[in-house]
């Protein structure tokens, strides 16, 4: 039973494909694979940000709105800043990384309202910058954002983006003072404390990171649809936080790895791309997350160690 | 004479392999107040809990107005006329007098659904009224004082009475131990009133205060009654030996391997102060020395050992490592000045429990394990083989949770994560609580090797007897105070008796 639920995540990748694969044999082929890791790649970069900040037992809210605003930013500043628009965008990312630090760390609020409400400054100040509109990526800057939409051997750069990014957090969080840090916080977080760990530090650190894994997503997807938009990466977070709890990574922090999260990334995108090659309504996606959501969480956390829950 | 309202049959409780008490034969009449003496650790406080239902017995029987009765969970005490007063007040600070003392009880008051507030404060007035106190049943809790809190408490466990016929059972866990004086005074008056329709069972460290108050005494050491005397019969000399037992046992604790400390002074405390806990505390922690510290619950003690830890600020004073004047605002600041911390309770404040025995042990110093500025795998592996070894640790592989480690082994992985930190200073709360006389020993035998290693230790044990063994020194406090430094080295250990002296 142990090993079952261990390595269900992948059992179910796995039983997925081959299940939509079978209601519609075209699923089963390269460019649709290609489609899919295309689809996770943006999914997976914010995700991983959430990821850190669910191993140390919080939470962050506020990544969508993060990455909709850097997507902006970004086709705000490419007609004047250039390259230097990317360093900006993740910039400001970090920043509000730095704001929810503030509000959960040093002001002590619990951090899904901490970066509730930061991601509720973020949305706004999209909003307000853009007059709630979309905003072209012209032709002419279109070869500064040439390095993410191109391709490597067949293969479009995102995706090479985020496997560096897969290799960067693995090692991040395996081999780092950081990542052993953020691990011990989330399984134990007065041990933590009496061991003589930076609890509050490593707390900024893992939000700032989140915020700018984040920005980065918001710029991947919006170089990948030629503009920036206030709304573009609504919708973004009840998936990315679903795929790293379906990955198995325990909400209540501490548990979980990077390839995990992956794995969980890839269940979400295949269900996305599967249910509009099998024809369900675009609009049912979500209820499928949360639904998935809830029985991942359900399926995972030990209840009968838990008996008062706020 | 008076009936028996409450008895036990060789009550024993365990918690896993360690035995909290056992064979616990007491007796509680009609209007009378018992008292139970005994060390910390010695089971009093278990064998109330279990009377209150909180926790369930594994042998033996409670007799109940000499029915034999299962004691589920305290609302099937309270329904029994039995009422605990704790030593952690369980007062809700958010709800006002009226409301705490009638919590769970809110359908008396039930009117269309809604709760009839004038009844609620009129039925809390009259209980506050019968225990002679004039606290208003509209204040909110968080404005009280701690001694009218407990007073709250008591009118809490009168309400009970209004449920049944017979006597009301009250038992007492250290009500006194964070009282000033006066308002002992007070509470006492209350207990002899109460006495009047009920039975008490008073446990206290404070012996001048079990002899004032209560009709008979039962002693306990080491989850055993040792004795039980009428009041009158009973002499504070008398329970001290009873208490601790006679003999000091050289072997047990490794005195042969205790050696004199150096000259050198690692930690110097002036006139350290903390408001409501301890007062203008001095004294000097030598290179190699083991300092034990003694006292009774509210003495200070605690506090004091958890602000030598960062834990929380001094109000005034100062404190030297090293003749260098520190700060110390957090753990991470202690740790910082080679100060390890062993936790009274291993699995909070100790280990990380789902998290492995390597990753635990290496929490305190990563920078050790690094190569080429990445954590090595390799490395870690090996230092904990180390440490397994020198410590003999019973683990399968350096991968095993810490929580599947016994209490002995668990005790030991957090004495090897702060040898890998490479402290100076150990404070070591309680280090013996909850493991196996086996463990124990090995336990001290690591104690000895420190100190001849040249690592200082401050010690906060269970027994007295332990504290003399094991210490170069013992601080003695009461209420804050700073009463005695005993000497305690090799060959001049004192007996129990001069400790608890100044203790009491």
């Amino acid at each position: 039973m142990k090993y079952i639920i261990k390595y269900s995540p992948i059992i179910s990748l796995f039983i997925l494909v081959f299940a939509i694969g079978i209601h519609t044999p075209q699923f089963l082929q390269i460019s649709t694979f290609i489609i899919i890791a295309e689809d996770a790649a943006t999914l997976f970069i914010m995700a991983t940000g959430i990821y850190f900040v669910i191993m140390l037992g919080g939470i962050d809210l506020s990544v969508q709105s993060i990455a909709s605003l850097c997507s902006v930013i970004l086709a705000l500043c490419l007609p004047q800043f250039g390259y230097y628009s990317f360093l900006i965008a993740v910039l400001v990312g970090s920043i509000f990384g730095l704001i929810s630090g503030y509000f959960h760390v040093t002001l002590k609020i619990p951090s899904f309202i901490a970066t509730l409400a930061t991601g509720g400054i973020a949305a706004s100040l999209s909003l307000v910058i853009t007059n709630a509109s979309s905003i072209q990526i012209l032709q002419k800057e279109k070869h500064y954002i040439k390095w993410i939409t191109d391709t490597l051997f067949n293969i479009p750069n995102e995706i090479l983006i985020s496997l560096t990014i897969l290799c960067l957090s693995w090692f991040l969080i395996n081999y780092t003072k950081f990542g052993r840090n953020v691990t011990s916080i989330g399984a134990g977080e007065a041990v933590a404390w009496t061991s003589g760990i930076d609890v509050k530090l490593n707390k900024y650190l893992a939000l700032i990171l989140s915020a700018s894994l984040a920005a980065i997503s918001g710029i991947v997807l919006s170089s990948r649809m030629s503009a920036g938009s206030p709304t573009l990466a609504n919708e973004f977070l009840l998936p990315a936080i679903a795929a790293v709890i379906i990955g198995g990574t325990a909400l209540t922090g501490g548990v979980g790895s990077i390839q995990r999260t992956l794995i969980g990334v890839l269940i979400i995108s295949v269900l996305r791309i599967g249910m509009t090659f099998i024809g369900v309504n675009i609009f049912a996606q979500q209820l499928v997350f949360g639904c998935m959501l809830i029985i991942a969480v359900a399926l995972t956390i030990d209840r009968s160690k838990i008996p008062i829950v706020k | 004479m008076n009936n028996t309202i409450l008895s036990t049959n060789h009550l024993t409780k365990y918690f896993g392999k360690f035995i909290a008490f056992k064979n616990v034969n007491i007796e509680l009449k009609e209007n009378e107040i018992i008292g139970i003496v005994g060390e910390n650790g010695a089971g009093k406080s278990t064998l109330l809990k279990c009377l209150n239902g909180l926790h369930q017995p594994d042998k033996g029987e409670i007799v109940l107005k000499g029915k034999n009765t299962y004691i589920k969970n305290p609302t099937e005490a309270a329904k029994n006329g039995i009422g605990m007063v704790y030593q952690e007040q369980s007062v809700l600070p958010n709800l006002t007098v009226a409301e705490n003392i009638y919590l769970g009880q809110e359908d008396k008051f039930n009117k269309y659904g809604l709760i009839n507030k004038s009844k609620l404060n009129n039925f809390a007035l009259n209980k506050l009224i019968q225990l002679g106190s004039n606290i208003k049943p509209q204040y909110k809790c968080s404005d009280l004082s701690f001694a009218d809190k407990q007073i709250v408490e008591f009118a809490k466990v009168l309400t009970l009475e209004e449920n049944i016929k017979n006597n009301l059972i009250i038992l007492l866990d250290e009500p006194t131990s964070v009282l000033e004086k006066k308002e002992v005074d007070n509470l006492f008056e209350i207990i002899k009133k109460l006495k009047k329709y009920s039975s008490l069972i008073f446990v206290s460290h404070r012996l001048e205060e079990i002899l004032d108050i209560s009709d008979r005494i039962y002693v306990m050491k080491n989850g055993e009654v040792v004795d039980s005397m009428k009041t009158n019969e009973a002499t504070i000399d008398k329970l001290h030996s009873l208490m601790v037992g006679k003999e000091l046992k050289h072997k047990y604790y490794k005195e042969d391997l205790q050696n004199n400390f150096q000259k050198e002074v690692v930690l110097e405390i002036k006139n350290l102060s903390l408001n409501n806990s301890f007062n203008d505390i001095n004294f000097s922690l030598h290179r190699g020395e083991v300092l034990g510290f003694a006292g009774v619950v509210g003495s200070g003690i605690e506090q004091l050992t958890r602000v030598l830890f960062g834990f929380s600020k001094p109000t005034t004073g100062e404190i030297f490592i090293n003749e260098q004047l520190i700060e110390l605002n957090s753990p991470k600041d202690a740790v910082k000045n080679g100060i390890g911390y062993l936790p009274k309770d291993r699995r909070s404040e100790g280990l990380i429990q789902f998290m492995s025995l390597s990753n635990n042990l290496t929490l305190t110093n990563l920078n050790n394990i690094k190569k080429y500025g990445i954590i090595s795998r390799k490395k870690e592996i090996d230092l904990t083989n180390k440490w397994i070894n020198k410590l003999s640790i019973k683990a399968i592989n350096v991968d095993i949770l810490c929580n599947y480690l016994s209490g002995g082994n668990q005790q030991k992985v957090v004495l090897a994560k702060w040898m890998h930190a490479g402290v100076s200073i150990m404070i070591m709360d309680h280090p013996t609580r909850g493991i196996d006389v086996g463990a124990k020993k090995e336990v001290y035998s690591v104690i000895r090797d420190l100190t001849n290693s040249g690592i200082s230790i401050i010690i906060v044990s269970d027994t007295i007897e332990e504290t003399i063994g094991l210490s170069n020194t013992i601080i003695v406090m009461k209420d804050g105070e700073l009463t005695q430094i005993v000497n305690s080295n090799k060959g001049k250990k004192p007996l129990q008796t001069e400790i608890i002296k100044y203790m009491v």
